[in-house]
């Protein structure tokens, strides 16, 4: 079967997987060559020094039932397409004739089709990504794709996904009459050209409208979906041709109606384009959604009109020099090409909310960091301002979007702008007094943003990660100059509690340490049962993959951002760390679990570290005495990050029913442990994972590995491989000793913590 | 719950774990082959494997235990591993029970057996006399002849007894477990035209049918007859226009992939198959479907293995793959899966869309496509 002529004209072939740049492209080949990736077949290595991309092209053997939902073969080619400079891979199938399937993304024009394997952020998603996962999830992809289970039950039906630096704020009244054109005045801030806000242009306006808005409706019974975005009018044009759009035909009929000398004629054409799509989405339930594309032109009106020869510019002495003509004869259009850029498009919200955060003053200057302007961040920080605390200083990469509007502590007159200068303005309106803003994002800040964020953070006294990003809360956790205490608030993601870390005053418990302990709270608290479930399916505020917003009511978020607030200032007033999770109930109630934080063990061990706190060696104690004489044992369950390859231990589970226990052996049963996994891994949202096995010494024996443990971690060690992790066996022996192994690389290294 | 056929990587041998809709447990022959002194031994360690799924659904037997026949790699072991009626030296603990036995009447009939093959006959014998726990399949002149020197009558143990052509008595696509048993084999009156028990070509040859939603899923089970049985078979559904019950969607593979159950010529790359051979896979073989090769792994041309006469044979193999290929379905081998190096139970999963032979849905820990962030704010 031929490949896609993308592969074959993608930069030039690499013989040998040393030759690969990019680390995970070198990982991803070797394992293939070793035939250590089950349904995988390496088909060839191609890279582009020009491009800064490798590509590594697969055979995949897929799942697939008899009853096909989509036409996937037995075997599909795809190409792991992966930056020189580290970052997301991008999934390509290599045949030109890839079915059309849900989650999939948008590609260039003559492209080869791509597959949304994986639709977090990066910045989220490097933290579990492993060669093997990719592998794991371009097959799991397929199967779903195969079986017709691609679709998330979060989501609406969506067309493709599709991600564009462009967002066009649109008044729904530009897409009232699609009989007369509606025009759109339209405004770039300038410290966001990326987001064009509009709102219905003023006839009586000499400027002429930023752009005209020419809205069209696809078919639903001929709908065929755009599966690559055009980027010139002709090609759009192509496109919408299959969903019933003739597009050229329209653009020259409207064009040549508004040509004239009178001022409104002018006016239209001296404006761009913007085409809106509506597209009906049209499967499952959501039978009523719109999906709605803009295009812009970079062209005015007028310049397309002589564009395509239905126009010509008013070289007569007469009128308004900016005025067009019709061409008589029509002329042949031209051959340069129309570019167009696609954009999002966001819905101005209706004026019909608000939020009322009543507050009074205390007063507090010590220097505080918010990293996040989200709705916690901006809410506690503005709640924690009425009262007078702290000189802040705001970081956020993000800008204000109508959706977030809802929760947020800002409004509509910041719509556009970055929240980080919104906030911070909102927040210095409050004190009176200059509030720094720093608009960037912590994990990858741009280079003239660096040194002020540096200083930011390493002078502050206090640093508030409002993040709700693992990733962020992780890297401030790790950050070496600053002295702050760190404190982590987030909401779970049903919105029903309000979570709350706090480091202890000398940082000997961080964030990365608490976030373990956290997941043990929550696993064994029964008051927290449910804490982590999701809620339902989200809100969908554009096309895109993750452009999903939680659904939380504003009462919701405002009462526990307000106890946040509160519990920042109290926790901080104490030496301690402390884990606080505050729940609101549906009557009203409000419950609140605190527990202090245990100290924490990091053991270095070779390329990983493990860490593992005096809770957890608690609770094996206690499971290994409650089993006395006979040994006993379970599961390790924990959070394992691939990019610090570190392995925190959080939890560990008793012995399944079935093991076979004796006062000189153990060996681990079955019963109900997948459910049991499975439940933890759910209960605590894919955060914990299964991470070694643990099991006790009898009394008067050292802690130390006996051969049989030796063996069994090597065992181990062979089973985690797949999940790139090294085998880990942790043994609890009499008097509080306590030995953990690792098994890699070959030679198991142990070290002992008493 | 939908049915799961779990096959188990044993060299050339054969263990199916059927897990019916309603949450019965059928065993399709049991050889433990593994040779615990070698660790080089890719074999699984099959007791281990059954008991550990027992335990989980928290139960000691099968419902069911189909010896196809008593040659050693489809019941080797098992002496060790169940419990067994009629002796009390197989009653010990952790030994795992049979509700029924099924065996072809040949296992009943045979003299001068050993091991595994003879406790599993005394088993049999046993439970016919008693007249409960056991199935018979075929009732030849011979069994009406050993039921009545033991002083019964054939009439007394009909009910226990299911011919070729005949649905077996307890099981139904419109019950709970959504199944069916269509027996193929053994044929009583080749068993009275032959002196000596042939095992291979008298032994027990299913068509289950599984009904999920509408679909109509068919597995074959072929145990380890060769093309003059599958002839015999192919011939005599036609007579009857039983055609659909020779119908396939999944294919146990007659003995290991040996040539000899393809056509009488090996071939030099490909076996050529006899008429009936030819009809029953590329006609009655639906699309995509998996032909499931219990075996060691396709020997490559000019190894040493190739040259052994043992099963598989690649040109055997190299048919097949042709088939399924036609097909768009799929050729495996039992010791390849998920990889030669790693062999683990396979299991093939039937829904409402078929038959899927399950390669990442069943790995541990596999992701999900879409996770959702754990954290909001």
């Amino acid at each position: 079967m031929a490949l896609h002529t993308w592969w074959t004209t993608f930069g030039t072939e690499v013989a040998d997987t040393a030759g690969l740049i990019p680390v995970l492209a070198r990982e991803l080949a070797s394992l293939a060559m070793a035939g250590a990736l089950p349904g995988m077949t390496l088909i060839g290595l191609r890279q582009s020094t020009e491009l800064g991309y490798a590509a590594v092209g697969l055979e995949v053997a897929v799942e697939r039932p008899q009853d096909l939902a989509h036409p996937i073969r037995a075997i599909e080619q795809v190409a792991v397409v992966l930056p020189y400079a580290g970052g997301q891979p991008s999934i390509v199938s290599l045949r030109e004739d890839f079915p059309d399937t849900l989650h999939q993304n948008w590609s260039p024009p003559g492209g080869p089709y791509a597959l949304c394997i994986d639709d977090r952020p990066w910045a989220e998603a490097r933290l579990t990504t492993s060669a093997n996962d990719i592998a794991r999830r371009i097959q799991l992809w397929l199967a779903k794709a195969a079986r017709g289970e691609l679709h998330d039950p979060a989501q609406p039906p969506d067309p493709l996904f599709f991600t564009s630096q462009l967002g066009l704020v649109l008044p729904q009244a530009a897409l009232a009459d699609t009989k007369e054109p509606g025009e759109v005045a339209g405004i770039v801030r300038p410290d966001n050209q990326n987001l064009i806000i509009s709102r219905p242009a003023d006839p009586s306006d000499r400027q002429p409208p930023a752009f005209t808005v020419l809205a069209f409706q696809a078919q639903p019974q001929t709908m065929a979906r755009l599966r690559h975005a055009p980027d010139t009018l002709a090609a759009l044009a192509d496109e919408l041709g299959k969903c019933g759009i003739r597009l050229m035909d329209e653009l020259k009929n409207r064009l040549k109606a508004w040509a004239g000398l009178e001022h409104a004629d002018v006016r239209r054409l001296a404006s761009r384009l913007a085409v809106v799509v509506v597209f009906p989405v049209a499967e499952g339930q959501c039978r009523a959604v719109n999906d709605f594309r803009a295009f812009l032109t970079f062209d005015t009106a007028g310049e397309i009109g002589v564009a395509l020869g239905v126009l010509c510019a008013n070289n007569s002495k007469v009128g308004d020099k900016r005025a067009y003509m019709t061409a008589i004869p029509e002329g042949a259009p031209g051959n340069q090409p129309l570019r167009i850029e696609p954009a999002q498009v966001h819905f101005s919200l209706n004026r019909d909310l608000a939020a009322a955060i009543a507050g009074h003053a205390t007063p507090d200057r010590r220097r505080a960091v918010l990293v996040g302007a989200g709705s916690l961040g901006s809410q506690l920080s503005v709640a924690l301002a009425r009262e007078g605390a702290f000189a802040w200083t705001i970081s956020d990469d993000d800008f204000l979007l109508p959706h977030n509007l809802v929760r947020h502590a800002l409004f509509v007159g910041d719509l556009g702008a970055p929240k980080a200068a919104a906030l911070a303005d909102t927040l210095a309106g409050l004190l009176d007094e200059p509030v720094d803003a720093i608009q960037c994002n912590v994990l990858t800040p741009a280079a003239d943003c660096q040194t002020r964020l540096n200083t930011a953070l390493t002078e502050a006294e206090v640093i508030i990660d409002a993040s709700a990003s693992v990733a962020v809360s992780r890297h401030l956790s790790d950050l070496p100059n600053a002295k702050a205490r760190r404190v982590c608030a987030f909401f779970n993601p049903s919105g029903t509690s309000v979570v709350l870390l706090t480091e202890n005053a000398d940082r000997s418990l961080t964030l990365r340490d608490l976030e373990a302990q956290y997941h043990r709270l929550v696993l064994t608290d029964a008051a927290l049962a449910g804490h982590l479930a999701a809620s339902g399916p989200g809100v969908r505020y554009t096309g895109s993959c993750r452009a999903l917003t939680n659904r939380i009511p504003a009462s919701s978020a405002a009462i526990l951002s307000a106890l946040v607030a509160k519990g920042i200032v109290s926790a901080l007033a104490e030496d301690e760390a402390t884990i606080t999770l505050w729940t609101l109930h549906p009557n009203g109630e409000v419950s609140r679990v605190q527990r202090r934080g245990a100290p924490v063990v990091h053991l270095d061990l070779g390329a990983w570290t493990i860490a593992y706190d005096a809770g957890l060696l608690d609770d094996l104690a206690a499971m290994r005495r409650a089993m006395l004489p006979n040994e006993t044992g379970g599961v390790l369950l924990g959070i394992a990050d691939m990019s610090r390859k570190s392995v925190h231990i959080a939890h560990a589970l008793p012995a399944p029913e079935d093991s076979r226990a004796s006062q000189t052996g153990f060996e681990r049963g079955v019963v109900n442990l997948t459910e049991q996994v499975a439940a933890a891994v759910a209960a605590t949202m894919h955060q914990l994972r299964y991470v070694g096995e643990w099991h006790s010494h009898p009394d008067c024996t050292s802690s130390m590995p006996s051969s049989v443990d030796l063996m069994q971690l090597r065992w181990l060690g062979h089973e985690l491989e797949n999940e790139g992790l090294p085998g880990l066996m942790a043994i609890a022996a009499q008097d509080d000793r306590f030995s953990f192994a690792l098994s890699r690389p070959a030679k198991a290294n142990t070290g002992d913590a008493q | 719950m939908t049915a799961k056929l779990t096959f188990h990587p044993l060299g050339n041998a054969d263990c199916t774990r059927f897990d019916l809709a309603d949450g019965r447990k059928l065993l399709v022959d049991y050889a433990d082959m593994r040779n615990s002194a070698d660790s080089s031994d890719l074999r699984i360690d099959l007791p281990e494997e059954l008991k550990a799924d027992l335990r989980v659904a928290k139960r000691d037997y099968f419902d069911v235990a189909l010896f196809t026949h008593l040659d050693d790699d489809h019941c080797c072991g098992s002496g060790d591993f169940f419990w067994l009626e009629h002796a009390s030296k197989y009653q010990g603990e952790g030994r795992i029970k049979i509700k029924e036995l099924w065996v072809p009447a040949a296992a009943i009939l045979e003299d001068g057996l050993d091991d595994s093959a003879r406790i599993i006959r005394q088993e049999a014998r046993h439970r016919l006399k008693k007249g409960s726990g056991i199935r018979v399949f075929s009732r030849p002149t011979k069994l009406k002849e050993w039921l009545e020197k033991n002083g019964l009558t054939l009439e007394s143990r009909a009910h226990l007894i299911t011919d070729a052509g005949q649905y077996v008595p307890g099981f139904s696509t419109a019950g709970p477990e959504r199944v069916q048993f269509f027996i193929h084999s053994p044929f009583g009156w080749r068993q009275n035209e032959n002196e000596v028990v042939d095992r291979n070509q008298d032994s027990v040859v299913f068509q289950a049918t599984f009904l999920e939603g509408a679909r109509e899923t068919n597995a074959l089970f072929m145990s380890d007859i060769n093309s003059d049985s599958i002839d015999q078979i192919v011939q005599t559904s036609k007579r009857h226009k039983n055609e659909d019950r020779l119908r396939w969607d999944v294919f146990k593979i007659p003995h290991h992939c040996s040539y000899l159950s393809i056509g009488p010529e090996k071939g030099e790359d490909e076996t050529e198959p006899t008429a009936d051979v030819k009809w029953l896979c590329e006609e009655q073989g639906q699309e995509r479907c998996t032909m499931m090769s219990t075996s060691d792994t396709i020997p490559i041309k000019g190894s040493a293995e190739d040259r052994d006469v043992q099963p598989p044979h690649r040109e055997a193999a190299a048919y097949y793959k042709r088939v399924a290929k036609m097909k768009d379905g799929a050729f495996k081998v039992t010791m390849d899966l998920p990889s030669a190096s790693k062999p683990k139970p396979t299991t093939i999963q039937i829904t409402n869309r078929g038959a899927t032979l399950l390669t990442v849905s069943a790995t541990v820990g596999a992701a999900s496509v879409i996770s959702t962030p754990a954290r909001a704010g």
